[in-house]
């Protein structure tokens, strides 16, 4: 194959031979970094992954694509160990993944594998000559995190969701999909298939309101009260974090967040959420939110429009009797 | 089956946050530490496993300052049969590959079967350390574990790893080998009397950490987010603010 000089290597993802959304946010990284779009490459890994990485060069951005049996599902160390080959083929100094499980599991392995830094759940990024500075959420959203390199470092890092615009080109021109296959897979670890998510029954995605319960709620005795503040509203659900979740106050379906589900109300009131970035990805876009939250630290408030200061077990009360009167004066 | 569990001490997220004038948190006594959510999943998966092959072997081990000692005691408490403290004293900022590459160290001569550690630290949100300790063993590894099988006598595990958006991967992955376990998994349980008891009296080993600051790990600094993003706030009475916001989400026709 003919050498081919690469800056950065945007790793998407594909699943049953499917590309991921994330894809377009890796352009909006690398645009960010200050990388013309001719010396980055996107690599795409899948059994069958040719055509889409066609459809991905004749946008205008070379790709890299590897064909195997191992890449039907995800496979964190086989992803690793192509991405580490692409990277000594292309003289790369930078892969960029998306910021999930899977993927930030492989940046650790390549990271290892190459010796270079990582930096993963990276917000912003920005290039000066002498360095390159990226920042990250921390403690809930409550801190940043800069972390400064020197700008001839290499580097592996993953991306948050929704922290790298997904709209505007990216393209060099004339992009070229470099296909080839590889064998087999890696020792010791085998994806077996995918499963669906339950069926919940909660409509999440299609309520105007949604009321969602954090962590504040302190017990589930005062999840009565967050019911009670939807039934206010005509065509609302209630959602919830994930630590709501995970101590069995409600069920998964009720979960919004990175691994739950991604909405956009016209109201979305978070009770008790503290606004880590796991759950605010999944509800940021949200037409009006509204934060209640007895810690005036809380990162919620930077993301909500509307914010309250208040123990939510003694001002939702209330605010549930203000509607109703708003609503009867008409 | 030997069993080494990764637990990380954090700041409670309750607990006020300052950052004092070198950059960093300040560590007064206000604030109040406690074992990482994830890492509570963990520790009681090991428990479980122990509680179908008998003659299992849970060691819990942790990396940082002297008040670490507190978090490893309540995972004797929680259920873990040792503990093992790798002291790294430094309040400046310790890079997940550092810890990792600590933890893989005191692994390496252990013979564990299964190395458990929560998928995240919740206090960093790094979700690195599991994944390291694994490529630096040259072990496979699973992340993101909601439910896992172990077969000991195929010497390997059946796991279903979680994906974003709610979806399941099942992954087989033989022993030895490093989970990376997501909350949920199972109800950590609370520390028994007895256990807390023998917890206070155990002896924990130390090993002094050698940490050399190298190059490629960059310099990291923290701040406060930017003021200027905060939401508008309401101000007044409790009965102010409910009224304000009632007229709001009124004029918005959503009542």
């Amino acid at each position: 194959m003919e050498q081919v000089y690469k800056e950065i290597l945007l790793a998407g993802e594909t699943l049953e031979n499917r590309v991921g959304p994330c894809t377009r946010e890796l352009y909006g990284f690398a645009r960010a970094l200050g990388s013309a779009p001719g010396r980055a490459a996107l690599v795409l890994a899948g059994q069958a992954i040719r055509e889409q990485a066609e459809k991905a060069a004749a946008e205008g951005v070379d790709v890299f694509a590897v064909e195997g049996e191992g890449f039907l599902y995800y496979n964190p160390p086989l992803l690793a160990r192509e991405l580490s080959r692409i990277v000594k083929q292309t003289g790369a100094g930078c892969v960029c993944l998306p910021h999930t499980m899977h993927s930030c599991a492989a940046a650790a392995q390549i990271s290892v594998a190459l010796g270079w830094p990582l930096i993963t759940a990276v917000e912003t990024v920005e290039a000066s000559e002498a360095t390159v500075r990226f920042s990250r959420s921390a403690y809930n959203g409550k801190i940043v995190e800069h972390i400064a390199l020197g700008r001839e470092e290499n580097f592996v890092c993953t991306i948050q969701g929704g922290s790298f615009s997904d709209d505007g080109g990216y393209a060099s021109g004339n992009g070229r999909a470099y296909c080839r296959s590889c064998d087999g897979g890696t020792s010791g670890f085998s994806p077996q298939g995918i499963s669906g998510a339950e069926e919940s029954g909660v409509s999440l995605s299609e309520a105007d309101v949604i009321v969602a319960a954090g962590r504040g709620i302190g017990a589930e005795e005062n999840l009565g009260i967050i019911y009670e503040t939807a039934r206010v509203f005509p065509n609302s659900a209630v959602g919830a974090s994930r630590v709501v979740c995970d101590n069995g106050w409600l069920p998964y379906g009720h979960q919004v967040g990175m691994t739950g589900k991604t909405v956009s109300p016209r109201l979305y009131l978070a009770c008790g959420i503290s606004g880590s970035q796991q759950h605010v990805v999944g509800m940021k876009n949200s037409q009006f939110i509204v934060a209640v939250n007895s810690d005036p630290q809380a990162a919620i408030f930077s993301v909500a429009h509307v914010c309250v200061v208040d123990d939510l077990t003694l001002f939702l009360p209330v605010f549930v009797a203000k509607c109703r009167e708003a609503r009867e004066a008409g | 089956m030997k069993i080494l569990v990764c637990v990380k001490e954090v700041i409670d997220p309750g607990s006020p946050l300052s950052l004092g004038s070198d950059g960093l948190i300040e560590h007064t006594g206000k604030l109040t530490y406690r074992m990482n959510r994830y890492d509570e999943f963990a520790l009681e998966e090991a428990v479980l496993i122990r509680e179908k092959i008998p003659g299992t072997v849970i060691t819990a081990v942790s990396v940082g300052p002297a008040r670490v000692k507190e978090t490893l005691r309540k995972a004797l408490g929680k259920g873990a049969d040792h503990a093992c403290h790798i002291v790294h004293e430094s309040s400046l900022f310790l890079p997940p590959r550092q810890t990792a590459s600590l933890i893989a160290g005191f692994a390496k001569a252990g013979g564990h079967d299964l190395i458990l550690a929560g998928v995240m630290a919740e206090d960093d949100l790094y979700c690195q350390v599991g994944p390291l300790v694994a490529a630096m063993l040259g072990i496979p590894f699973a992340v993101s574990v909601v439910s896992e099988e172990l077969d000991a006598e195929k010497g390997r595990v059946c796991a279903e790893c979680e994906i974003e958006g709610g979806l399941k991967e099942s992954v087989m992955v033989t022993l030895p080998c490093v989970l990376a376990v997501q909350s949920g998994i199972n109800r950590p349980r609370y520390p028994s009397l007895s256990n807390t008891l023998r917890a206070k009296a155990q002896e924990i080993p130390e090993i002094i950490a050698h940490v050399q600051a190298g190059p490629g790990y960059g310099t990291s600094s923290l701040s406060y987010p930017p003021e200027a993003a905060k939401g508008m706030m309401l101000t007044g009475s409790r009965d102010d603010m409910a009224c304000e916001l009632a007229a709001m989400v009124h004029e918005k026709g959503l009542l």
